[in-house]
């Protein structure tokens, strides 16, 4: 062979390798076992006696919502307040579920990282980053996940040192908006069934919910038996006191079964012809039949001993009111009741 | 096949009608030289083409033994010696009255215009200019080499088809004739099928009566230069080396036609009947030697003239010979009955050592189509198939034969293949349909066994190759996974093949392959995609 021909030759042949080394495309197995660690809507829906699904066909938290609830009624009131908040879940839920369409900017083992994003409509840079880490709690292991956000265009090469554990990154101004956690149990197919985890969204840093609170958490937990859901908003504390001047609390469980129990406590100004703002506690619980009891109470902060206003509402399987009690003034038989007291 | 140069003269003589008191005396000098220096590979057949030559000279161009002189592997001096004792019986010849016919004949090297006798040279030119002092009456040269046209390209010399002799009636043939295997710029080849150079085994056979279009029983000068001419080029435009062309010089002056021999008056003729198709070849079983080859379309008769002797006649069929022994110790006319012959398998062909078995396939350029089935693993050291599952695989190839090279095919695939899978996911299975498709380019090496009924081939791939996976659920996946996951890489590879030629139009084929690319989504690991095809070709 000539000396020529010996540089064509090994072109020729780095040519081939290097073509077989171009493959591209996203077919993954990784991927179906990455993504079955996100948790789905349903885990995180709170669904109060009597109430369907949003999630199914027909039936949504703007059609409940269409409804107005009568005076008193505080089953309906429950469920609007349980509409409202799996509207918050639903969005934050939503929010990752748009992010996923886009295929990821960084991919690694355990890890991908989308952005950062120039949204040009809010002129802002948005990054997102989900990680999986082995802890052992469960098949698939344990999924953090974090949205930073900055206001303007960051540049890419600049958020190398980003990472779900940064609340605010100084060189690129990325600021923590949203967290979370995820340890998926049962698993269905391609999706975690069930699953315990945490979402927070900082709320200070979103601009329209800077004055609801400081952050909103929510913590979920469901398998087969049972879901329970804790939602919470943190807020300033009130002056001179250790009581926080926005607050809401909400508990909700329900079983396998179809009953369950609901726990609601947030101030708000109720009363604004009086200093200060009030507590609202509303409390229900109903059975496997979907009958049950309702309880709500108007308080000043601090004090439950002496509340303002006391409600108490009990139902029947059909949903139908059975008795009713406002302060002093009651209708129908308490003894009808499904729960004499929660 | 080999490439060779070739030089010749042929044989002939031709007298024509004329003085008729007036007896011809033919004289021929026959040279063969199987060397050319050492820059030059040795011929293989040069010598074997002079024989052929003189054996038609005697056989039917009424030329003495005696009078045929040879020099074979000689130098330069000894063709001037020979032609020296040519003079000298031409002389000789015309003191007595005779017309003298004067054939030279030059198989072997030539380069740059100079024939090549082993480390010895002799200018073209120069024999030119011996031909043109002769006192011989008529004289006629063929060379078979390489750039033999060198000696035709001054003073007439023609690159063309047949030309027709024409002279005065009334008037002695007088001048003289150079006919030459190739163009000053070609090549002259010999092959191994014909164990001959094509020029001398094509003037060969048509002296042997193939050449006879007017059916008269006599090869002109004419007659034999046009079926030369046609074979020749016909044949070598197949080759690598390409096509060669015969040329002609010539300067006669006289009356009638040259006739070169006269297989007509010949004491064994073999007829070719008129419903009679296709290529056959006939060997001289006594001496082990092919000496004519018969291309007939049904309609028209051939003749071959040959001497008392045995014969073998053969065509070649799709699978097998037609053959049949001729005993031809008695004059005669011996009429092939095709429906007589005997089907005999290649590996009982009795007249081996002339082969001529092969319809030139390994060397022609052609082309094939295929279709094929089959099924496609793909070896995956990093996953348990659920990526690159094994599945069924249709393909179609296109290929060319020698394009690039002799043995050489070159082809260019498309397939398909699909299969619905089970992806596996932590909770359970999700179905899929998962589509291949595929297009490579190949170049192989090929060789064949058994007569050409078997081909069998390796060498080198590239493809393209594309997977697709469709879920059939995509509410079942995960956020995050797109209902359409696929993956694309180009892949080196290498491709072994066997094929069994089944009829003329066609021949089945198995294929294996194996290649090689780089998966890169999940981690960096080589995958091994490895086919196995049968697919049925159709050859043209």
């Amino acid at each position: 062979m000539s000396p020529t021909r010996r540089p064509l030759l090994a072109l020729a042949t780095a040519l081939v390798a290097g073509m077989a080394l171009v493959g591209c495309g996203n077919l993954s197995e990784d991927d179906l076992v990455f993504f079955a660690g996100l948790p789905q809507k349903k885990q995180l829906e709170m669904r109060p006696a009597g109430e369907p699904s949003a999630l199914e066909q027909g039936n949504s938290a703007e059609q409940a919502l269409e409804v107005p609830c009568a005076d008193g009624d505080l089953r309906c009131h429950a469920r609007k307040v349980a509409t409202d908040l799996n509207g918050i879940s639903f969005f934050l839920l939503d929010l990752v579920d748009e992010v996923l369409k886009h295929p990821p900017t960084r991919r690694e083992r355990d890890r991908r990282v989308w952005g950062p994003i120039f949204d040009v409509a809010k002129q802002a840079s948005y990054r997102f980053e989900m990680v999986r880490v082995d802890d052992g709690t469960s098949a698939l292991g344990t999924f953090r996940f974090c949205v930073h956000g900055a206001a303007g265009r960051v540049p890419a090469r600049l958020v190398d040192e980003v990472s779900c554990d940064v609340d605010l990154d100084e060189d690129t101004g990325l600021a923590l908006l949203l967290s979370g956690q995820f340890t998926p149990g049962d698993l269905e197919g391609a999706r975690a069934r069930s699953g315990v985890g945490s979402l927070t969204l900082e709320l200070s840093r979103v601009e329209p919910l800077k004055g609801v609170g400081r952050q909103l958490v929510i913590d979920f937990d469901n398998d087969e038996e049972r879901t329970e859901l804790h939602l919470g908003v943190v807020g300033a504390l009130l002056a001179g006191t250790n009581l926080e001047r926005e607050r809401v609390d909400y508990d909700f469980v329900r079983e396998a079964d179809g009953s369950g129990r609901l726990n609601f406590d947030a101030f708000a100004n109720l009363a604004p012809e009086q200093p200060g703002v009030e507590n609202l506690v509303i409390g229900a619980a109903w059975d496997t039949e979907q009958a049950g009891r309702a309880e709500a109470t108007v308080a000043r902060v601090g004090d439950l001993e002496h509340p303002l206003f006391v409600a108490v509402q009990c139902w029947d399987a059909e949903l139908g009111e059975v008795y009713f009690r406002a302060n002093d003034d009651a209708r129908g038989d308490e003894d009808a009741c499904v729960y004499s007291a929660l | 096949m080999n490439l060779r140069a070739l030089a010749c003269a042929l044989p002939l003589a031709a007298l024509a009608a004329g003085n008729a008191h007036a007896r011809t005396e033919r004289l021929a000098l026959i040279v063969a030289n199987h060397q050319g220096g050492t820059e030059l590979p040795e011929l293989r057949y040069a010598g074997r083409d002079g024989q052929r030559l003189a054996d038609v000279l005697v056989d039917l161009g009424g030329f003495e033994r005696a009078d045929i002189l040879s020099v074979i592997d000689g130098e330069g001096g000894d063709v001037m010696g020979a032609l020296d004792e040519v003079e000298r019986r031409v002389a000789q010849a015309k003191r007595g009255g005779d017309e003298v016919v004067f054939l030279f004949y030059y198989s072997g090297h030539a380069q740059n215009g100079v024939l090549r006798l082993g480390q010895t040279q002799l200018e073209m030119q120069w024999i030119k200019r011996r031909l043109e002092e002769s006192s011989a009456d008529v004289r006629i040269a063929f060379v078979d080499s390489c750039g033999a046209g060198a000696m035709t390209r001054e003073k007439g010399g023609t690159l063309a088809p047949p030309f027709v002799v024409q002279v005065d009636q009334g008037l002695s043939a007088r001048g003289q004739v150079i006919i030459t295997s190739s163009s000053a710029s070609e090549v002259s080849q010999e092959s191994d099928d014909i164990q001959g150079s094509f020029f001398t085994h094509y003037l060969a056979t048509g002296l042997r009566g193939d050449a006879d279009r007017n059916t008269d029983g006599k090869v002109t000068l004419d007659e034999a230069y046009a079926y030369a001419y046609g074979r020749t080029v016909a044949a070598t435009s197949v080759t690598r080396s390409g096509a060669q062309h015969p040329t002609y010089s010539y300067d006669l002056r006289g009356a009638g036609d040259v006739t070169l021999s006269e297989p007509g008056g010949a004491d064994v003729v073999i007829d070719f009947p008129a419903e009679s198709e296709g290529r056959y070849f006939v060997v001289d079983l006594d001496r082990q030697l092919f000496v004519a080859e018969v291309d007939k379309n049904a309609g028209n008769t051939s003749r071959i003239a040959l001497p008392k002797g045995q014969y073998a006649i053969k065509k070649r069929m799709d699978s097998h010979l037609l053959m049949t022994r001729l005993s031809a110790r008695e004059k005669g006319v011996f009429t092939i009955d095709e429906g007589a012959m005997e089907r005999v398998s290649f590996a009982d062909d009795y007249a081996k050592g002339t082969p001529i078995m092969s319809d030139r396939i390994a060397d022609e350029v052609g082309f094939a189509l295929s279709v094929g089935l089959g099924a496609q693993l793909v070896l995956d050291p990093g996953d348990d198939g659920d990526l690159f599952p094994g599945l069924p695989y249709v393909v179609i190839e296109a290929r060319g034969r020698n394009l690039v090279g002799e043995h050489i095919m070159t082809s260019a695939d498309v397939g398909f293949g699909g299969v619905k899978v089970e992806r596996d996911v932590p909770g359970g299975t999700i179905p899929a349909d998962v589509v291949h498709v595929q297009a490579g380019v190949n170049v192989l090496w090929t060789t064949r066994l058994f007569d050409d009924a078997v081909l069998l081939g390796g060498g080198g791939r590239l493809a393209a190759m594309y997977w697709q996976h469709t879920f059939q659920d995509p509410a079942a996946l995960p956020v995050g996974v797109d209902a359409t996951q696929w993956y694309f890489d180009f892949a080196p590879g290498l491709v072994g093949m066997a094929g069994w030629s089944f009829a003329s139009w066609g021949h089945a084929e198995i294929t294996a392959r194996s290649s090689v690319m780089v998966y890169t989504y999940d981690s960096v690991r080589p995958v091994f995609p490895v086919e196995a095809l049968a697919s049925v070709w159709f050859d043209f």
